[in-house]
């Protein structure tokens, strides 16, 4: 494929390439790992459905698995929905493929980038052809095994012209150990699509996370997006770019609960390019022990009548840990609303005594604080996902403390 | 028989005497009133009757139902059946109303039909929905307080100021909720009042009057609410000093 060596050009280029934000890492340590890709998905169910993937598949409209750099399942069971590997997909479509190739996420952002471009493996390609709504979720899950491994999976995700789908991406390690894992997503929301992705993280003590990921909004398009990690780790660092245009709409959380040693340089850069697009960034930090959180959220207004607001919420459960909290507003136009509010502290006493007064233990109080603070807007998904997704928090409210 | 009795009870807070010697009891059935001017210590009280951790107790003692209960915790306390409503209850993000009720009532086995009764009671049905306290009135803030600490089912409760702030027809509503938590099962009420509003549509048979963290006097409760009326809480001083 010619079309694809100019890619691997620019990435031979970045490798060196450090990254924007958070810790370097080098990138020499970890390589691709082959494994036997015959694991038995039931003996680590506990796992998959911690980070919100049904083993039975069951409320699924369609699948895809990859172990380090394996492919173990890809199936599709609602028409109108392609899954496949991007292997499989830049076979049956080449250069068709080239306007959903390294377009919202660019080739040489970084080392992480082009090292996933030219030691990559794997990626799920996921299309949902025009006018398609598909009620119940997919299910996408990568998991991690093997010491010093690198993966590096290149996704797409392409909604076309009117259709709507629903993302659950489960990424966990089934064991400590080290490594590296970088994804990289695209997602393509074509005109008045909307595609809801929820991405849940479960990684172990010396794991390093680089998620690389771009989203391209449409005319009208709406996205959603959820990303919640309740980890250990190493270190993280994702900043993932919106591109709206006119009237688009994303609404865009992540809730971080970090632990150990654990540092996270996390947030989203939203740009507003298309008239009347909006959008929301809501993060949600908490850290305990030694951990470290930077929240970012930065909304580029450039566009007439866009409007953006950020909501930066940390929450302190232990005297070493840190939360800094970073919004940026950058309007470049001058006709567009763009706001923020922040707040970092530590659990409310007066509110944990309030609840015991209301016949709470103190640990119960704490958690339905922590329930609270993790609280995030759902705004219109599927109700699978919604209690998916709730689920997931009460989990973490409780395990948190 | 007496649900609650303070005896020559004494109070500190960040090193401050915030209550100096104060006895009072209540009785089983009764409702009494606690009047006092801003900053006599009437809350300070209620916290120390609860057990909160920051109001320590130099002096005195509290009994419950005849048991000394001075070194009990506030969770130790809240399971006996004495609680307190507050005066500022927190707003809590994040929690819905109806969420939080419903986790109340099950722990104190009070049945599903019971909180829809107290909502209907206290109208506030449409707000069980919305994030506790977040953007609620002063009316509505005090009625959610009533209806959730009825949710407990408590033995013995002290109001904190239920009638401040709040217009003529949540002060109704407030007291037939307060009349229905004795018809499931509340023993005694201990109401801290500027006004006694309250007593009007509630039958209480005592007050006290705390001044400057000391009860000045006590007596009937509508006498001593009518010449606080008449007189304000200089009264009960100038009584007493002659």
């Amino acid at each position: 494929m010619s079309w694809h060596n100019k890619y691997r050009e620019l990435a031979r280029n970045a490798l060196s390439k450090i990254p924007a934000y958070g810790t370097d890492i080098d990138l020499s340590q970890f390589a691709p790992k082959e494994t036997k890709g015959d694991i038995d998905l039931h003996s680590i169910s506990d796992i998959l459905e911690s980070v919100g993937i049904s083993v039975d598949s069951q409320n699924r409209a369609g699948e895809y698995y990859q172990l380090e750099s394996i492919v173990l399942e890809r199936l599709s069971k609602t028409p109108g929905l392609e899954i496949m590997s991007l292997e499989e997909a830049l076979d049956i479509y080449g250069r068709d493929l080239e306007p959903y190739f390294w377009k919202a996420v660019k080739v040489d952002t970084d080392k992480f980038t082009a090292i996933a471009e030219l030691a990559g493996k794997g990626g799920y390609f996921i299309r949902i052809k025009k006018g398609q709504r598909i009620q119940i979720p997919v299910q996408t899950c990568l998991l991690m095994s093997m010491d010093q491994s690198l993966q590096a999976p290149h996704n797409i995700v392409i909604a076309e012209e009117g259709s709507e789908v629903s993302l659950i991406t489960g990424c966990a390690a089934m064991r400590e150990t080290v490594g590296l894992h970088v994804g990289v997503t695209e997602i393509y929301v074509g005109r008045k699509a909307r595609v809801n992705y929820v991405m849940i993280h479960r990684w172990s003590e010396a794991m390093h996370i680089r998620p690389r990921m771009g989203v391209i909004v449409e005319e009208g398009g709406e996205y959603v997006s959820h990303y919640i990690a309740f980890t250990k780790l190493k270190t993280f660092q994702s900043m993932p770019r919106v591109v709206l245009y006119d009237n688009a709409r994303a609404y865009l959380s992540s809730i971080i609960a970090l632990e150990g040693n654990a540092k996270a340089d996390s947030g989203y850069l939203v740009e507003l390019k298309g008239s009347g697009s909006s959008s929301e960034i809501a993060s949600r930090s908490i850290t305990k022990d030694r951990s470290e959180i930077i929240a970012r959220a930065h909304i580029v207004g450039s566009a007439p009548e866009v409007r953006g607001h950020i909501d930066c919420q940390g929450l302190l459960l232990s005297e070493s840990s840190r939360i800094l909290t970073i919004p940026i507003l950058d309007a470049v136009y001058d006709n567009v609303m763009l706001t923020h509010e922040a707040a970092v502290g530590k659990l409310s006493e007066d509110k944990i005594i309030w609840l015991m007064a209301r016949g709470f233990r103190r640990e119960d109080a704490e958690s339905i604080l922590v329930r609270g603070f993790l609280r995030v807007d759902l705004p219109d998904l599927p109700p699978v996902v919604i209690g998916m997704i709730e689920n997931t928090l009460r989990i973490i409210a409780k395990s948190v403390l | 028989m007496r649900i609650l009795e303070a005896k020559e009870l004494s109070v500190e807070t960040n090193g401050k005497l915030v209550v100096n010697k104060v006895s009072l009891h209540v009785n089983t059935g009764e409702i009494i009133l606690l009047f006092g001017p801003n900053g006599s210590g009437k809350t300070s009280f209620t916290m120390a009757l609860l057990g909160h951790p920051n109001y320590k107790i130099v002096g005195g003692k509290i009994y419950f139902y005849g048991n000394d209960i001075t070194a009990y915790s506030l969770e130790e306390r809240i399971s006996l059946g004495l609680t307190a409503a507050f005066q500022f209850a927190p707003e809590l993000k994040g929690i819905k109303l109806g969420e939080l009720a419903r986790e109340i009532a099950e722990r104190h086995c009070v049945s599903e039909d019971t909180l829809n009764e107290l909502a209907k009671i206290l109208q506030i049905g449409y707000l069980l929905d919305r994030y506790v306290n977040v953007g609620f009135s002063g009316g509505e803030r005090k009625r959610v307080e009533i209806f959730l600490t009825a949710l407990q089912s408590p033995k013995f409760v002290v109001f904190d100021e239920p009638d401040s702030g709040v217009d003529r027809d949540s002060v109704v509503l407030i007291s037939k909720a307060i009349e229905k938590m004795f018809e499931l099962g509340l023993k005694g009420a201990l109401i801290i009042t500027h006004t006694g509003f309250l007593t009007k549509y509630l039958e209480a048979s005592r007050a006290y009057v705390m001044i400057n963290r000391r009860i000045v006097c006590e007596g009937p409760a509508e006498i001593i609410k009518d010449h606080i009326i008449k007189y304000g809480f200089n009264m009960c001083v100038m009584k007493r000093s002659r």
